[in-house]
């Protein structure tokens, strides 16, 4: 219970505008060379949902999480809250409460686990170096709140105990729950996740979709690309499948495990 | 051993002078490479447009204290300037662009002597307070001062890189995707670092020329550059206190050198003298980035590079 | 005109140069600044062969190209390759050869001191070509740096070897999985960057005299080359080096001498800014 009420001031869900779609993705397009990565992929996400993103290798999956992120420039419409992110900077993005994930988890390696969480949150005043100069008192302040939220999120993790140990000292699964936790230390409406199982032992694995669920209980949005299938459908509420840069299918999850032509997608592009 | 003590005694204040001088100068450099991992092959050039904006604006009639700030502060704006081309590519390139601006800044130093009296340099520029401190005191003065604004600058980059602003600059020297995705605009970290280390390194071309009380061309020469690089990874790159001892084994290390050959013949001329100091300095920053980079007083798991 | 055949001299020495220094960005991905220092290496080696030995210009041009391939080569075998298997940072790497730099430049001065020295040659009286005076050397750095850019072309189209060296810079984890020797090629890379940074600076030393920090004034031109033509991209390169050569000696009818330098890197920090992937294309 004591996790619950930490979570709750954790999830921002007040949401710009009144649709129910947090996130829509317009044809976006991303070509790379002759290749065409993402050639008109269009995807909604429901508020308050997790959609798994699946889909056999060089579907353009992770090309759509950077064009949906920033990382990448293609074309396209993507709103955002009620807002145009397509041209925005990945930084501004983050701010605007979109955050994401990496596929290989990226630990600030020298520096420890509670300073990893501590930076995240977006717009501290001890950012600004006049802030730190002027206004110490505040800034302090300010500190000790984001230490203290900072926690909370490593105790929601079950990894507050590795709070001083450097980042790169963590196992793999660790890693990818620092991941995980300094992303939600952004207080982000919409979480980008990419590959969250994979390389991740079962018990670690149940853990972490346990983690996503409670969290979208308290109103966070998902958007998971996995390529372990059993695993993203459970936790999932609609499904979107990617083959060759284009959306194939989308459903609910048990409509995609019962379809064919899925299955053949993905023995075909393993093939 | 009074008469000792009195002959050492003024050897031991040059040392210490140089040193605190070239500490402020390293801790510019630590800001930016040791921090935030940017990689400056051209701070001598901002110890240069600091040095020269003060004793110019000086000797033209400008109060001194004014003509500091003005020297600092210039210092940082070229820190600006190059920035804002490099920062936003590849790491390297701040590099090449940097080494290159301090040979192009020593040549309008060199040809325009108009402005820089050129070659034969500068000197007659007032020293602060010169007046009030009886001149066979003034070094120890000097050194008092200088151990001040030292100390005035480590403490306030400690407070700065403890501070949230700090975080985010060690983050940009992790891995700067991470800052990038959390919303941090790195770009603009970036050039604060840049700009604050340049100023710096201004700041410590000021005291240079109040010490040697005589400026040229020469005083800044690229190698300078490498002067406060050793500095930085001899003390342990990211460490403030270990670059302040590095700046001391450094000076004592040139000192130690000039007078070798009265303890042990040397089996070359003066002017190989400078070239085999060189090279040395060269051997040390190769040897130690390959097999002690964290620096002699640098911890492992604090050090921005390898992995 | 004058000035446009001593740009195109000079052009073509920064040509040649530039293609080691920009091949080793490009393969090891990480920026070489010692490399002017190796041009320099060569140039003093060429003059101790052919003044302190006394061989012909012709034979000291060809053992300042083996010493400095075989001290590039052993550069591999002690300090880079050790480093890569240690998955040495980027940074690090740039910090180790400006340490070389330092040591191979002082060890230079060290051994020949400061004052600049030049080839025993005859001395010829350049002839007139249109107005304007070319001497003997100029025609032959010229005619020499043609051929050796030729060589090269060759090397990168036609040969075996040229073809994997192509396809290591382009993607290292690619060539390595198709099975290319990656550390074999590299060391190839090093043996004929350097092999054109020697020739280079034996060329220089023709047409201006020998000092230790011939290289490192060398060095930004190159940089500024590379960047212009695009790194890893010879041909942008050579490209590249000829118009900064042209622009470099053609900036004297208007600035002074002592700012020829300065212009290459005015047209570097304006080409990152505008188009930072270089105008031929190349590496981001």
């Amino acid at each position: 219970m004591e996790e619950r009420r930490n979570l709750r001031y954790l999830t921002d869900q007040s949401l710009g505008g009144d649709q129910m779609n947090i996130l829509t993705a317009r044809n976006l397009k991303k070509h790379f060379g002759g290749v065409k990565a993402v050639d008109g992929c269009s995807i909604d996400i429901e508020s308050g949902t997790i959609v798994g993103l699946i889909g056999p290798n060089g579907a353009g999956k992770t090309t759509m999480f950077n064009l949906i992120s920033g990382f990448e420039r293609g074309s396209g419409e993507i709103t955002f809250k009620g807002q145009r992110t397509d041209n925005l900077s990945p930084f501004k993005i983050a701010r605007c409460g979109m955050v994401r994930t990496f596929q290989i988890p990226r630990a600030l390696t020298k520096m420890s686990v509670l300073e990893n969480l501590m930076l995240a949150p977006t717009m501290q005043r001890g950012e600004r170096i006049w802030n730190v100069c002027l206004r110490r008192k505040k800034v302090l302040e300010q500190e000790q709140t984001i230490k203290e939220k900072s926690m909370g999120i490593l105790e929601f993790f079950e990894i507050d105990d590795l709070r001083d140990e450097y980042a790169g000292a963590l196992s793999g699964g660790q890693k990818k729950l620092l991941e995980m936790a300094r992303a939600i230390a952004i207080d982000p409406s919409l979480m980008l996740l990419d590959e969250p199982f994979s390389g991740v032992n079962p018990t670690l694995s149940r853990k972490i979709s346990g983690h996503i669920d409670e969290l979208r209980e308290g109103g966070m949005t998902f958007l998971i690309i996995e390529h372990d299938i059993p695993a993203v459908t459970k936790i999932s509420d609609r499904i979107v499948v990617m083959n060759e840069g284009r959306v194939m299918t989308e459903g609910k999850p048990e409509e995609i495990k019962r379809r064919k032509d899925v299955l053949d997608v993905y023995l075909g592009g393993e093939g | 051993m009074t008469e000792l003590l009195g002959a050492i005694l003024p050897y031991i204040t040059t040392i210490l002078l140089f040193a605190s001088i070239y500490a402020v100068f390293a801790l510019g450099l630590n800001l930016e490479w040791g921090f935030t991992g940017l990689i400056n092959f051209g701070h001598v050039a901002f110890f240069a447009i600091g040095a020269y904006t003060t004793v110019l604006l000086n000797i033209s009639g400008c109060p001194l204290i004014i003509s500091v700030i003005a020297g600092v502060a210039l210092a940082g704006f070229f820190g600006f300037l190059l920035g804002i081309p490099t920062l936003r590519l590849r790491e390297d390139y701040l590099a090449i662009v940097t080494i290159g601006f301090s040979e192009v800044v020593r040549s309008i130093l060199l040809n325009e002597e108009w402005l820089t009296r050129g070659p034969f340099g500068v000197h007659g520029f007032d020293r602060p307070f010169q007046d009030a401190v009886p001149y066979q005191h003034y070094n120890t003065f000097l050194l008092i001062l200088f151990v001040a604004i030292l100390a005035i600058v480590y403490f306030a980059l400690e407070r700065l890189i403890q501070s949230p602003w700090g975080r985010v600059l060690k983050s940009i020297r992790e891995d700067e995707t991470v800052p990038y995705a959390l919303g941090k605009n790195v770009f603009s970290y970036k050039l604060q670092s840049l700009i604050i280390g340049s100023a710096i390194a201004g700041l410590a071309g000021t005291m240079l020329a109040f010490y040697i009380t005589y400026i040229n061309p020469c005083t800044f020469k690229p190698i300078e550059t490498f002067y406060a690089w050793i500095i930085v990874i001899l003390g342990g790159t990211a460490s403030n206190k270990g670059t302040i001892v590095g700046a001391i084994i450094l000076w004592a290390f040139f000192s130690g050198t000039k007078f070798i050959d009265r303890i042990v013949p040397v089996p070359f001329e003066s002017h190989q003298m400078g070239a085999f100091r060189m090279i040395v300095i060269g051997l040390l920053l190769m040897l130690l980035m390959m097999y002690k980079p964290e620096g002699i007083f640098g911890r492992k798991e604090e050090l921005a590079l390898s992995d | 005109m004058q000035l446009i055949i001593n740009g195109l001299v000079i052009g073509s020495i920064i040509a040649i140069t530039a293609i080691g220094l920009s091949m080793i960005y490009k393969t090891l991905n990480f920026v070489n600044f010692a490399h002017g220092d190796f041009v320099a290496f060569a140039a003093y080696i060429a003059f101790f062969a052919n003044k302190e030995l006394g061989v012909h210009l012709a034979v000291a041009f060809l053992i300042a190209i083996l010493a400095t391939m075989l001290l590039g080569v052993s550069m591999e075998k002690v300090v880079w390759r050790p480093m890569r298997r240690k998955k040495a940072s980027r940074t690090a790497l740039i910090i180790i050869s400006i340490g070389f730099a330092l040591v191979l430049r002082n060890t230079l001065l060290f051994i020949w001191g400061g004052s600049t020295r030049c080839y025993d040659i005859p001395v010829r009286r350049g002839f007139d070509f249109f107005g304007a005076t070319i001497t003997h050397n100029q025609v032959l750095v010229i005619i020499v740096a043609f051929i050796l850019m030729f060589l090269l072309h060759y090397l990168l189209s036609r040969t075996m070897i040229g073809k994997a060296m192509r396809a290591l810079s382009d993607n290292i984890d690619l060539a390595r999985i198709s099975g290319i020797n990656v550390d074999q090629v590299i060391l190839w890379t090093w043996v004929i960057g350097l092999g054109l940074a020697a020739s280079g600076g034996v060329l220089y030393g023709l047409v201006t005299a020998i000092r230790p920090s011939m290289g490192w004034y060398l060095l930004l031109p190159m940089f500024a080359a590379i960047i212009l033509g695009g790194i890893g991209n010879p041909y942008g390169t050579i490209a590249g080096g000829m118009v900064i050569g042209l622009s470099q000696e053609l900036s004297t009818a208007v600035l002074p001498t002592e700012y020829k330098f300065a212009v290459s890197f005015v047209v570097m920090a304006v080409m990152l800014l505008i188009k930072p992937e270089g105008l031929f294309g190349g590496a981001k």
